[in-house]
């Protein structure tokens, strides 16, 4: 189906700020999540350098843990961990709205995302029982 | 002195001095009143020159979205009680040109939609004209894309959207949405035409998941789970094309 | 002056224009076919319907079934051979309607499903939920998007028919978007402009509804038919007059007065809430005379009843009626009755067509509401009407083709010739307007109050005289109407006046159509006349515009089958 051409009127385009995601506080968190990635790689990074310290001996392991100890690598953590945990919680909220389906005999989102805290929940517990003993 | 509102409204006319300004116009208040009731007040007893569009009153036909107080409404069923005793003010459609005041330009939109083929495809084009008896189909099929099939092309949804607004190329939300509701209708058998136009760089991976199309969507369609569904499906077939070698 | 050349115009983008575009492009792509409304076509008004569709499909039912419910709904005044054709065709349309998509509710074992409605002896009623016009009209929009051959004026409003010598030669119409008139030149025109209800305060009618096709056509010297037949559907939401659907009674939801009485026993004892809609609406009317009706800042009104059926079934089959009463009156069907009123909703007259869609003046057509074939007669039955537009699209675009293919194209000195003559006139009437006094807004807002008192439910001879006498006084305000604004692009102040213009004309025939059928018949209830006269009446209205106003002749009626009888329910 094409649409006649016609010789249209001068249309006003309005500009984007480039502080559009100020205006409200879903692209605030939006543009948060997008910047949480950042955080996800470089923690990512961080578990490589351990893995890479670890393969090399146990005093490249030793040098590494006293590098960690400092008051910025701290610091770091904490942030990164935050991002991380308010990337999981986003995405978990996601992958409820795309494989939880409303209505009977379906996984509600509700239930979906639920069951994303469990699994994570008890893969930590598992985790951590390996590492503790 | 009676109740009165300020409505703001923006005003844009190419054939005067084409610049775009905002003017008030103060209203008695009623209580009961939509802001679309406001809008036929201003124009039938203060100002017949602002031009915006309107028609069924009953949020059903899809004309009236504005931008009421910043945010994607439909205005018929947006009521001034919500904002009384605050002001109220009134843009054309966010991320759309505009073509006169409260007015903007969707023909963007319309081509985007008629891109998705948004119709019954059979491999058999006779399918599509027999009438000697209907396609089966159980309640349980339907509800697979009923959520979907309600869009009333408001286009509220590509308003809310940073994306479109700053890649106009997007197909977004709401035609997204209705290719989903093609493809998961157990009579459509027109998937892989529409793959051309829903995954590819334009297509849902464009969508960086900001979520507010369903926010602001007027019927519940949820534009947002169709396009990432859409992704997953998308990403599996391509994967499986990889797998067994054949191209997409 | 601009000339687009096609060979098919279709005149409204709704249900039935939208028909018989498809119509035309599947048996003919080759023909130069377009669509021009003055809204994008799924805005329009097809897309408010809310019950459902009627259609012989089951197998306790038959097409006589289906026609003799529909004839004896239309108080014998429908024409019997339309209406045979009508049941016929409505089980192939419905059928090839849900092949292009549309989710008709099913059974369990996937089969189309169906529902009561009122003044139907089975369950005929298809539906999708209760956005059953959404659905279907969004299901053959989205499938029209598939024929290229098929062009569209979105947001073209035509000011006037082109007639040359007794022949249609195309339209002027106007671009909204740039302001400019233009002739859109075809060999065949289908008017499917939809209704008049919005010369009607309380209406179930969207804004668009103001009568162009009927206004178009009547200037041009095509007679309208049956005008006096206004339906007033019996549950209109109070303040807007917003509809809520018959199905909500055809689900098993009740009517009750101010003492907690199901008053329709004393009406229609056997088919109490299901009775045809007319007679709803006048019991409803009777109650509230009587004093049993409630009173609210809204004024008097009956509750409809839904609370026993169930959140999950109003959920399930009822979905907008609870969207609308939150949205619209503030309140939750599942823990309140509905308080409702009759709101007019239907014209059951329009421009005269036969039953393949054709007009007096060659090669012009019509269908949809816009158009009076008859099939409804003096009162449509619910349901009827999604029906009638996708059996009379197709009908007028397959005799749009057969047309078009023989007709030869007016020549364009001669288009040009017709064009400015109107466009004079426009230009006198609506633009150049400096010197006048008169505001659209005013002369609408009292002509819309003169019909719901005047020329509503209930009409009285002083009553129609009296209306008739402000029309034309509304008239002649108009003619010195003024427009505050000159300027071209999106000048929706001009379309108003044009539209305007157009329900001053309408609202003339169809109050002096009332006021000259001295009888009760279906939709047309006369205080001072309460009974049928068969004797006198039973004859369609054939309204011609004259020099001195509307001139009425009559038309007999068709009988194939069924005689005239008492109608009780």
């Amino acid at each position: 189906m094409n649409i006649p051409s016609a010789e249209v009127t001068k249309t006003y385009r309005r500009s984007i700020p480039n502080t559009w995601w100020l205006k409200k506080s879903s692209y605030v968190l939006f543009m948060l999540r997008e910047l949480s990635s950042v955080f996800v790689a470089l923690y990512a990074l961080c578990l490589l350098s351990l893995v890479y310290a670890v393969s090399q001996g146990p005093e490249s392991y030793a040098a590494w843990v006293a590098g960690s100890q400092s008051g910025w690598m701290i610091l770091l953590h904490v942030v990164m961990g935050l991002f991380v945990l308010y990337h999981t919680v986003t995405w978990f909220r996601i992958s409820g709205r795309i494989f939880g389906r409303e209505g009977s005999g379906a996984l509600s989102p509700a239930a979906v995302t639920a069951l994303n805290y469990v699994i994570w929940i008890v893969i930590s517990l598992g985790v951590m029982y390996i590492i503790l003993s | 002195m009676a109740d009165e509102i300020k409505l703001t409204l923006s005003r844009y006319n190419p054939d005067k001095d084409g610049e775009y300004t905002t003017q008030t116009y103060t209203i008695p208040y009623h209580n009961d009143w939509s802001i679309l009731d406001a809008l036929n007040h201003i124009k039938a007893e203060l100002d017949g020159s602002i031009s915006y569009r309107w028609s069924c009153r009953m949020a059903v036909c899809g004309s009236c979205g504005m931008m009421v107080n910043g945010t994607p409404r439909l205005t018929c069923s947006t009521y001034l009680n919500e904002f009384y005793p605050g002001e109220i003010s009134l843009e054309p459609l966010a991320n759309f040109p505009v073509v006169r005041d409260l007015v903007v330009d969707i023909s963007d939109f319309m081509a985007k939609l008629t891109s998705i083929k948004p119709w019954i495809i059979r491999k058999n084009k006779k399918d599509e004209v027999d009438v000697s008896s209907e396609y089966l189909q159980t309640p349980a099929q339907m509800t697979v894309y009923r959520q979907q099939s309600l869009c009333i092309n408001c286009t509220l949804c590509y308003a809310a959207c940073p994306v479109y607004g700053l890649h106009p190329e997007f197909i977004g939300p709401a035609v997204i949405a209705l290719g989903y509701r093609y493809n998961n209708d157990s009579r459509d058998e027109g998937k892989e035409e529409r793959r051309k136009v829903l995954a590819n760089e334009a297509g849902v991976w464009k969508c960086t998941v900001v979520g507010d199309c369903t926010e602001v969507c007027p019927k519940h369609v949820d534009p947002s789970a169709a396009i990432q569904r859409t992704k997953v499906d998308s990403a599996i077939s391509w994967f499986f094309s990889k797998l067994t070698g054949r191209g997409e | 002056m601009e000339i687009l050349s096609h060979d098919i115009l279709i005149v409204g983008g709704g249900g039935a224009g939208l028909r018989a575009a498809i119509a035309i492009s599947q048996s003919n792509p080759s023909l130069k076919t377009a669509i021009v409304s003055k809204v994008y076509p799924m805005r329009s008004h097809t897309v408010a319907a809310e019950g459902g569709s009627a259609a012989v499909l089951k197998e306790d039912d038959n097409h006589d079934l289906h026609a003799y419910d529909t004839i004896k709904g239309s108080d014998f005044l429908a024409d019997q051979d339309a209406v045979e054709a009508f049941v016929r065709d409505a089980t192939k349309e419905v059928i090839q309607i849900e092949r292009w998509g549309c989710p008709w509710n099913r059974e369990e074992d996937g089969r189309i499903a169906a529902r009561w409605f009122g003044g139907m002896s089975r369950k005929r009623t298809l539906h999708a939920s209760d956005k059953t016009g959404f659905h279907l009209l969004h299901a053959l929009f989205q499938t029209s998007l598939k024929y290229d051959s098929l062009m569209r004026y979105d947001e073209w409003h035509v000011s006037a028919l082109l007639v040359d010598d007794g022949k249609i030669a195309g339209v002027l119409a106007i671009d909204t978007r740039r302001g400019t008139f233009s002739i859109l030149a075809a060999r065949t025109v289908i008017l499917c402009t939809g209704g008049v209800g919005r010369i009607y305060a309380f209406t179930s009618n969207a804004g668009i509804l103001t009568g162009d096709g009927a206004a178009l056509a009547y200037r041009s010297g095509a007679p309208l038919k049956d005008m006096e037949f206004i339906q007033f559907h019996p549950s209109g939401l109070l303040r807007t007059g917003i509809l809520i659907t018959e199905a909500s009674r055809g689900e098993g939801g009740y009517l009750f007065n101010k003492e907690g009485k199901r008053f329709m026993e004393n009406y229609a004892p056997t088919k109490m809430e299901l009775a045809p809609r007319d007679i709803v609406s006048r019991s409803i009317m009777e109650e509230i005379a009587a004093k049993r009706g409630f009173e609210g800042p809204y004024g008097s009104y009956v509750h409809l009843d839904l609370r026993h059926l169930g959140e999950p079934k109003i959920m399930e089959k009822l979905p907008m009626v609870r969207e609308l009463c939150l949205d619209f009156a503030g309140m939750d069907p599942v823990y309140e009755p509905i308080p409702i009123r009759p709101t007019m909703h239907y014209t059951m007259g329009g421009v005269h067509t036969d039953k393949d869609g054709k007009t007096p003046i060659a090669g012009l057509l019509a269908a949809g509401e816009a158009a009076c074939v008859s099939i409804h007669g003096a009162n449509r039955l619910g349901s009827n009407s999604l029906t009638e537009l996708l059996v009379f699209g197709a009908r007028a675009g397959r005799t749009a083709v057969e047309y078009a293919s023989s007709a030869k194209p007016c020549p364009s000195e001669r288009l040009q010739a017709l064009a400015k003559e109107k466009m004079d006139f426009i230009q006198k009437r609506y633009i150049r307007t400096e010197n006048g006094t008169e505001r659209v807004g005013a002369i609408l807002s009292e002509l819309r109050k003169t019909m719901d008192e005047k020329v509503g439910i209930y009409r009285r001879e002083e009553g129609l005289q009296e209306a008739i006498q402000i029309i034309q006084r509304l008239k002649d305000r108009f003619n010195r109407i003024r427009l505050t604004q000159q300027s071209k692009v999106f000048n929706t102040e001009l379309i108003g006046a044009m539209e305007l213009d157009n329900m001053l004309e309408v609202a003339h025939v169809v109050a002096m159509c009332a006021m000259i059928r001295k009888e009760s018949r279906g939709g047309h209830a006369r205080k001072d006349f309460p009974k049928r006269d068969d004797e006198q009446f039973l004859h369609h209205s054939l309204t011609f515009q004259s020099p001195d106003g509307p001139r009425r002749e009559t038309l007999p009626v068709t009988f194939t089958k069924w005689k005239p009888e008492e109608r009780k329910y």
